[in-house]
This record gives structure tokens, sequence and C-alpha cells, in this order.
């Protein structure tokens, strides 16, 4: 195999086209990584046909083979996405145009083709920005576009050579390094207007982690066990305290008994009535004001700390407040999304609907029996509804009850499996079958999903909530109260919490990746310094990405104003378009200045020194041309000047010397110089 | 695509015929290809899609492009700049011969600057495109377009083919240098005039349709007598003999003066006169032509009588390329 590389290595057939196949299989890698195996084979297929074909193993396929393939290829794409749009559709829609315009290159010259494909591939690298905006990615990007710049001006030499990428090298890092100062320049100041032009095909196929708009018992389980960050958090003040911190996602009050899911979102201000905002939520505490980065998770909701108040954010157009609290954008959240809130964290709630309550009443009527004349008989034996609340919470507290992250699985009537068998359950069920408990009490019950807790970067000064914390929990209305958030797995206390096996095997994985080969001879001490250095690394790395989010991705209108006023501007589009006149126009001149100073370097100092010894003999009366050879002055000089003869001879020869002897050396220069600072006519 | 020609034909007429052309920056056009327009259709698209999911990885992207495609224009200027032309002495060919014209294309550098800078810096400008102007109106194309790369200190040589169709000075039509390199998005072009010495004898009548010649011999024929060309063997030096035919080696082994003798020619001996032939300027001039090129194949020595000049009886390559210039050039202002 080597030696057959190495013959057509020397015979100068692997020509550019061989290294077209392989830059697009690297462009592809990220998209190819999540396609179903029939498109994964089929373009590995294309691409090693005409990697077989350039190195003239087999020949091209002919028109009819094409043609085939265009139509295999359709299978596979409707297959696979059906006939509806999606982002991830068109991805694979134009891989395979690439691939099959591949097949259609003749031959190094075949311009048009070569083009259409670098082209192509371009878009592709761009459209991945729209999929994911992860620092990795981007730099795999930006050389991928580098590596296709590179093709493509090697693909514009004639007459061409074999392989003359490394010729090309120093130009396209040249040419990127100065276009690098214009995008910046262009990033920074090309006015951002806000607003999709066009609205955006929502995406059919993938899936993220994340809160989802369902609940049965094991779904926030799930959940659990991923270290995924689900958003950051800046606080403009201190952080609320730990029993405060609970961010508020869907809301759920419509259940069948195990499955939990959301009732038909309405908006707030629809509902309100002629009432005002305030009767809906009187707050007695101060507002906390924060900015959440948003990872995205192509559901609607924007996650606020309970109860949100105001809502500011840029990225974000059409946010609203549904009638049950949740903060909601109009659209699914695609990517990256920044947004101010303000919550409060003392707060009195109001129901907003008039059957809001007694939707909350519902029990579902053949489900968990158990659990239904549970809450009776608590209806039956207690008038007041406060003593009915604490009852419920304090049998998980009294009973027992475990808090556990490897429940068993409870598909029939999982309240009544939960409360009177297993016992053992995550914060879902726990949730669940209190709700069920109230609603059979009599007392207006539903289930809200969310995120509990975060987690502090010390290192950027900001606070992170992963996966990890996702929650559910409970709200009830009392009459006096309004609704009220009752957390029922608060109640366990921390001896009937199990430890967490998941997250101790996690650790010990990530202890044994880290490739120490004595670990265990480590002493304690030692241990817990490489846990925190391994911590402090993880912290630094997240701060990298928050600070990525915040200044890169995060750069829109707003930070565009910011940056204006504090370059002491003042926002507008026609302080933009001077700045963007302006600033190019100072390149300009930049690069002007260096290339002179680099043509004025570039006259060596023999050169200079040479020049220097002409311009003395023109300014005795001679009129000499640098270009004039040598000897020729040397010629016409003595004739001039017999009396300097000498010394002409001896700066003549010398300067000869020096550029045309193979060696040369620098008391020769050296001699040359000083001859030629004495030299006088 | 017309108006591209229409403006190619107005450049044409304002380039002036110069002995060597350093390309300048007042004399380089420079036009986006249909690739560089389709890549700002694509940037185009990219800002679109940009602003629209308000994505700032694609903005920086596009704007990272549209960067290097604007630098790439710059650069496609500067790799024709200081581009030197020049052509070289051309052999005279016959009329409807190709005439091979050397081009000589160099940097236009100053030769004394420092030779490690260069080594340092790739300043070698690529894939140089040099084809005539008037592609179009060249019946038989022989020479229709050459890529070459021109190192910073070479020099580099191309071969220009072109038909000939006309007797005497031959005019070299415009030659379009143009490149695309390095990105192909944009063509930079320019059209230069170059003077060269290329001569275009006549066209030679063939070789059995003219007349014999009669009568003008001045001295007795078929006797084989002293000649230059052939050796033949040696005799003793007289005084008066050439130098350059003494047999140094045989002097050296002291075997005396010995002179090598050399038979070759003959002693014919003729005018060719203008006046003795018929037929109009061109046909005598062909007819001359041909007598001349017989001649001298003959190594007879000839003299040529023109209206307006002669030249007189002679032989050897220099009295034979004299001969064929006059003919060539004969009337060459009213052609």
């Amino acid at each position: 195999m080597f030696s057959f590389i190495r013959e057509k290595l020397l015979k100068n057939t692997i020509g550019l086209h061989t290294l077209l196949p392989i830059i697009l299989f690297i462009i592809l890698v990220p998209h190819l990584s999540s396609v179903s195996v029939s498109f994964f084979l089929y373009i590995i297929f294309v691409l090693l046909w005409f990697t077989l074909h350039t190195l003239g193993i087999i020949p091209r396929p002919g028109k009819f083979i094409q043609f085939i393939l265009l139509l295999i290829s359709l299978v596979i794409l409707i297959m696979n996405y059906g006939i509806t749009f999606s982002q991830q559709a068109s991805l694979s829609l134009l891989s395979m145009m690439i691939c099959l315009k591949l097949l259609e290159i003749k031959n190094e010259q075949d311009r048009r083709n070569i083009f259409v494909i670098l082209f192509l591939s371009y878009f592709i690298l761009v459209i991945y920005f729209l999929h994911s905006q992860d620092l990795i990615l981007t730099l795999f990007i930006l050389i991928n576009i580098i590596l296709l710049t590179l093709m493509l001006s090697a693909f514009n030499r004639r007459p061409q050579k074999s392989l003359p990428l490394l010729d090309n090298f120093y130009l396209i890092g040249r040419l990127f390094l100065k276009a690098l100062p214009i995008a910046i320049i262009l990033f920074l100041f090309f006015p951002r207007i806000p607003g999709p032009l066009w609205s955006l095909p929502e995406n059919g196929q993938s899936s993220t982690t994340g809160l989802s708009d369902k609940m049965y018992p094991g779904s926030v389980t799930d959940l659990a066990s991923s270290d995924e960050i689900a958003f950051r958090v800046n606080f403009l003040g201190p952080p609320p305290s730990a029993n405060k911190l609970y961010w508020r996602g869907p809301v759920l009050s419509e259940t069948d008994g195990f499955l939990w899911s959301q009732k038909k979102q309405l908006s707030l201000n629809s509902q309100l009535h002629g009432r005002k905002f305030e009767d809906i939520i009187t707050h007695t505490s101060d507002s906390i004001a924060y900015t959440i980065t948003l990872e995205p998770h192509k559901k609607k909701w924007l996650f606020a700390l309970e109860m949100p108040t105001r809502v500011n954010g840029d990225t974000i157009r059409g946010n609203y407040l549904s009638s049950d609290l949740q903060l909601l954008n109009k659209t699914n959240i695609h990517q990256l999304t920044q947004y101010q809130v303000l919550s409060t964290t003392e707060f009195k709630l109001h129901p907003v609907i008039k059957t809001e309550l007694q939707d909350a009443l519902i029990f579902p009527k053949t489900s968990n029996p158990k659990t239904y004349q549970l809450g009776k008989t608590w209806q039956n034996s207690f008038t007041s509804k406060k003593e009915i609340v604490s009852t419920g919470l304090n049998y998980f507290k009294n009973k027992p009850f475990f808090y556990t992250k490897q429940p068993n699985a409870m598909i029939d009537n999982p309240s009544d499996q939960f409360l009177f068998d297993e016992k053992r359950g995550f914060c879902e069920h726990y949730a669940s079958s209190f709700v069920l408990l109230m609603r059979a009490a009599g007392i207006p019950a539903r289930v809200v999903t969310g995120y509990q807790g975060i987690e502090k970067n010390n290192v950027g000064n900001y606070y992170i909530v992963r996966q990890s914390n996702a929650h559910a929990w409970a709200e009830v209305w009392l009459e006096e109260d309004g609704w009220i958030r009752l957390d029922p797995t608060a109640m366990i206390p921390p001896h009937r919490i199990e430890p967490d096996i998941f997250q101790t095997n996690l650790e010990r994985l990530s202890f044994s990746s880290l490739n120490l080969p004595d670990l265990p001879k480590l002493s304690a001490q030692q241990k817990t310094a490489l846990y925190n250095f391994s911590q402090q690394l993880k912290q630094s790395m997240d701060n990298l990405k928050n600070n990525w989010n915040n200044w890169i991705l995060g750069y829109d209108q707003t930070k565009q104003n910011l940056l204006l006023k504090l370059m002491g501007f003042t926002t507008g589009w026609e302080t933009l378009l001077f700045l963007l006149i302006g600033s190019i126009t100072g390149l300009i001149i930049i690069f002007q200045i260096i290339h002179i100073y680099r043509n004025h370097q570039q006259k060596d100092i023999v050169y200079k020194n040479y020049s220097k010894f002409i311009e003395k003999l023109n300014y005795a009366g001679m009129s000499l041309q640098l270009s004039e050879g040598p000897e020729a002055i040397k010629q016409k000089a003595i004739k001039k000047f017999p009396k300097q003869k000498l010394n002409i001879l001896n700066i003549i020869d010398n300067y000869i010397q020096i550029r045309y002897a193979s060696k040369n050396k620098q008391s020769l220069i050296l001699q040359f110089i000083s001859d030629v600072k004495k030299f006088k006519t | 695509m017309k108006l591209l020609t229409k403006l190619q034909h107005w450049l044409l007429k304002r380039v002036s015929r110069k002995d060597s052309t350093v390309l300048k920056s007042n004399s380089i056009y420079i036009l986006p290809t249909k690739e560089g327009i389709i890549y700002a259709v694509m940037i185009f698209l990219m800002l679109s899609a940009a602003i629209n999911f308000n994505n700032s990885l694609v903005f920086f992207c596009t704007f990272l492009m549209a960067g290097v495609g604007l630098i790439s224009m710059h650069m496609t200027q500067q790799n024709l700049l200081d581009l030197q032309f020049s052509i070289a002495h051309v052999k005279p060919v016959f009329c409807f011969q190709n005439l091979s014209l050397p081009l000589i294309i160099s940097q236009s550098t100053d030769q004394l600057a420092n030779k490690s800078m260069s080594k340092k810096k790739n300043l070698t400008k690529y894939s140089i495109a040099i084809q005539f102007s008037h592609q179009q109106t060249q019946s038989n194309e022989v020479f229709l377009k050459e890529i070459t790369d021109v190192p910073f200190d070479e020099t580099s040589l191309l071969q220009l083919n072109s038909p000939t169709t006309q007797r005497g000075i031959f005019e070299l039509p415009p030659l379009t240098i143009s490149t695309r390199y390095p990105l192909g998005l944009f063509r930079a072009w320019t059209n230069i005039q170059l003077n060269n010495d290329a001569v275009i004898y006549p066209n030679p009548e063939n070789k059995f349709s003219h007349k014999p010649l009669n009568g003008t011999n001045s001295e007795g024929q078929g006797i084989k007598g002293r000649g230059f060309d052939d050796f033949s063997g040696f005799k003793s030096y007289q005084k008066g003999e050439s130098l350059k035919h003494i047999h140094w080696k045989a002097y050296a082994r002291e075997q005396g003066m010995l002179s090598k003798t050399f038979t070759g020619g003959n002693n014919h001996e003729y005018w060719l006169d203008w006046n003795e032939f018929s037929g109009d300027t061109e046909n005598k001039l062909r007819q001359l032509c041909r007598l001349v090129i017989d001649a001298e194949e003959q190594g007879d020595r000839y003299g040529l009588i023109l209206p307006n000049k002669t030249i007189n009886i002679s032989r050897g390559q220099v009295h034979h390329h004299q001969c064929l210039r006059e003919l060539a050039m004969y009337q060459v202002d009213n052609v």
C-alpha cells in the first residue's frame, strides 16, 4: 500500500483533486456524526470512488451511473427526512450535491465544477454555526475556511505543479492576516439589524437534553445524570439564598395519572381583563436583577427565578409571561440567548384565569385509587386546608421515604406504587404524588418543573445551572396565601438521601482519565488538592466559554451601542457608517505605510552605500545611473577623477567582490562602507 | 460579455508601442470574474443568513470571507505589478512561416536589492497568462495562451508563435497580460505592445518555377577553385595567407609553417538584377528571394540590384541575410 502511494507520488499523479475528497470528508465530519448509516455510507462510497479515480485505479462513473447515484441520494434523503424541510435535511442535501458534483470533475482544469464544490463547502461550514456555536467548532470551521481558500488558490495555479499547496501557504497566510482586521472592523461596526427577515424552519429531528413539556416518573431523573449546562446567570447583586433558588419552567396541571402535561399557553396580558399586573403578583421583597445566558434547548420557555416581574432581552423578541407565570419566547430557542430579568422572591400569586383553580382540582378518575383514598381521608379528617397541606408534607417526612437518583420504574398507577410500595423516588415522584394527594383532598395543586440551585464559578464570578439541577416541585392554592410553592422533596431528612452512585462513579472516572499512574498511592490530602485543581481547571474552561458567549456570540445591537458609547460616539446608523469608512480607510493607510517601509528596508546596506557613492559622484558633476554596470561606472569615474583612482578602484572592486563572490565577508562589507564614507571627489 | 469586448477594444486603442514595458498600477485593469460574482452572491446570502439568525459567528465568517475577497483583489493586481516585458532578437523567417518571438519576462525590481530578501519572501509572480489581444481574429491559432510563473530573480523566456502573412517588418499585435491568481475571483489584465526586430522575408518562389539564369556569369564554370569551406589538405605557408589557416599544431611540432587549404563554393559570380524579372513587384521579389537562397546554397558569389539599392557581389551568411533583408524591406512603407 505504502509503496503504491510512494510510486504515485513519484509519478506526480497525486494531484490536487486527490486532496479534494479528503478535505470534503474533514468538512463533513461534524455533519456525518449525526446522520443515519445509509447516508454516511453513501457519502463515504462517493468520496472513495472519486479518490480511487484520481489515483487512476478506477474510471470516473459515466452519465448513467451518475444518474443512478443521484436517484439513490434522493431515496436516502426522503427515507431519512421525508419531504419536510429542516436544517439537518438541507445540510444533507447540500453535502450530497457536493459529492455528486465531485464525480463530474473531468480534470484539474475543470474550473467550474471545482469552484462550485469549494463554494458550496464554504456554505456548509457556515451552516454549522446555525447548529452550534461551540468554541472548538469555531476553530474547526476557521481552519477549514483557510484550507478551502488554500485549495482555491492552488487550483488557480497554472501551470499546475503536483502539489503547489506549500508554495501557496505563505500567500494564504498573508491573505488571512490582512483580511482579519477588515473582518474585525466589519464585525464591530456593521449595523446589526434586529429581527428575523424570514421565519425559521423548525427542526424536527435533532433533540437536545433539557426539560420537556411532559413529565412522567423517570423523566427528570434522566436529566439528573447530565452534566450539561442549562444556562448561566450573572446576578447584579448577591444571589438569593439557596432555598429561594427555584428557576421556574413548564407548569404542568393536566394529568392522566401517569403523564403530566401543560395546558394551552395563554399570555398573561390577554387574561388580565382590566386587572393590573400588580393585582396578580403582590411582592413584598426587593427585586433581584440578573442576566441569563440560555443554552439553546429548542423549546419556547425562558427560565427565571420565581417570580419574574419584568423581562428585557435583545436576542429574544416577543417574549411574554403566560397565565401560569411562565416566561415564554414566541419562537423556539435555537441559539444562545441572553436576557435580563427582574424577579421577586417574596410574593403572593393570585389565580389569573377563572377555570385555573377548577382545572387544578381534576383527579384522573380511573388511576391511582389508593392515592385518591388517602387524600379523601385527609379531606374528611381535617377542617383547615393548611392542616391538610402540612399533613401531606409530613407524610413524606415521617414515613420511610427515600430520595434516590436510581428509582425503579413505575408505570401502572405510579403514585400508588410510589407512595405505598416503592417509597424510593426522585423529585418528580414526590411532586406528582403530592399534587395528586392535594387534589384528592380538595386543594388546587399543580406541578412546576424547572431547575433548583446554582453552582458558582469562582474564576468568572458567575453562576452555572446544569441539567442535573433539574427539579420538580408543587404549587398549591390556599385562600389566604394564593399559589404557594411547596417542595415535598425537601422534606426528606439527609440520612434518607441515597448516596449518588452515579455521581461518585463519574468522579472516579474523571480521576482515572487524568491518567496518573500511582493514584492509589496519593494521600487523601493530595487527592483533595488534585480534585480542587481539576475543579479549578473546569471552572476556568467554563469561564472562557462564558466570555465567549458574552462577547462574541452575544455581540448584538445592545453591545454594539455599548461599545459606541464607550468610545464616546453617539449611537446610530450615521456613526456606524462613519466608523466603518473611517477605520477601513485607516487600515488601508496602515497597509500602505507597512508596504513602503518594507520596500525601504528591502534595499540593503550595501546597496544603500553603493547608491550613496554614486550620488557623491553625481553631485561632483557626473550623470551616472544605478543601472549601469559597476565596471562601466568605474571607467567613467576614473576618467573624470583621475586623482581618486585608487579610492574608486577600491570601492568598486570591493563592491563587485561583495556582490558577486560566492562568500560574503563581513570585513569586506565594513571596509566598503567606510571607504564610501571617506570618499571625496 | 459584449460590453467587455467593447471595453477591451477601447483599451487597446490606448496602448502605445514600446521596446520594453513595465506594468504599473495605472495601466492595470481589474474586474471580477464569473466566479468572483458568484462569491459575492454567496457572501450576500451568508450575510442575510447572519442577519436573519442573528448569529455572530456567521457574521464574522461572512466578514472574514468578504475581507479575503477584497485582499485577493489587491493581490491579483499586485501579481501583475512591476512585471517587465521585452522581446529578444528574432530570427527572420520567410513569409507564411511561423514566427517565433522570444518574449522575455522579468520582474523589474532593482537588480541590486538584497538577494537574501527574496529567499525569505516568496516574491514569485504566479500564473501570468499571455495571449494575443485579438485572439479571435487569428485565423490559424498557433499560439493560444501561455501561462507561466515569473520568479523573483530569474528571467522567463516564452516563445510566442505567430503566423506571418506579409513581408517586411513584423508588427507584433498587442498582447494581453492577465492573471487570476490567487483566488480566481478577479482578473487583472493589461495590454502591451512591444517593438521587435523581426523581419519577414518574401515568400520564395517555388524551386523550379523560375527561369534558368543565363549570361551574367563573369568567370568560367565548373572549376573547383580554392574556397574556404571544406578542408582539403596542407601546403606550405605563404606570406599574406590568413593566419587562421595556419596549422599551429604542426608548427608547434616544429614541422614548419603549414597552411590548411580548403575547397568549397565555386567561382560562379553573377548579379541578380531586378530589371531582368517580369511580373509585379511582389512576384519579382519572390523570384529574387528564391534565387538568393539558391545562390547561397550552391556557394555562388552574387550581388543584388534593386531599383533603389545595389548590393555588391559577395557571399556568406551576412551577405545572404543582407540581401534577403533588402528584399523584405523593398518599398515596405508603400505596402
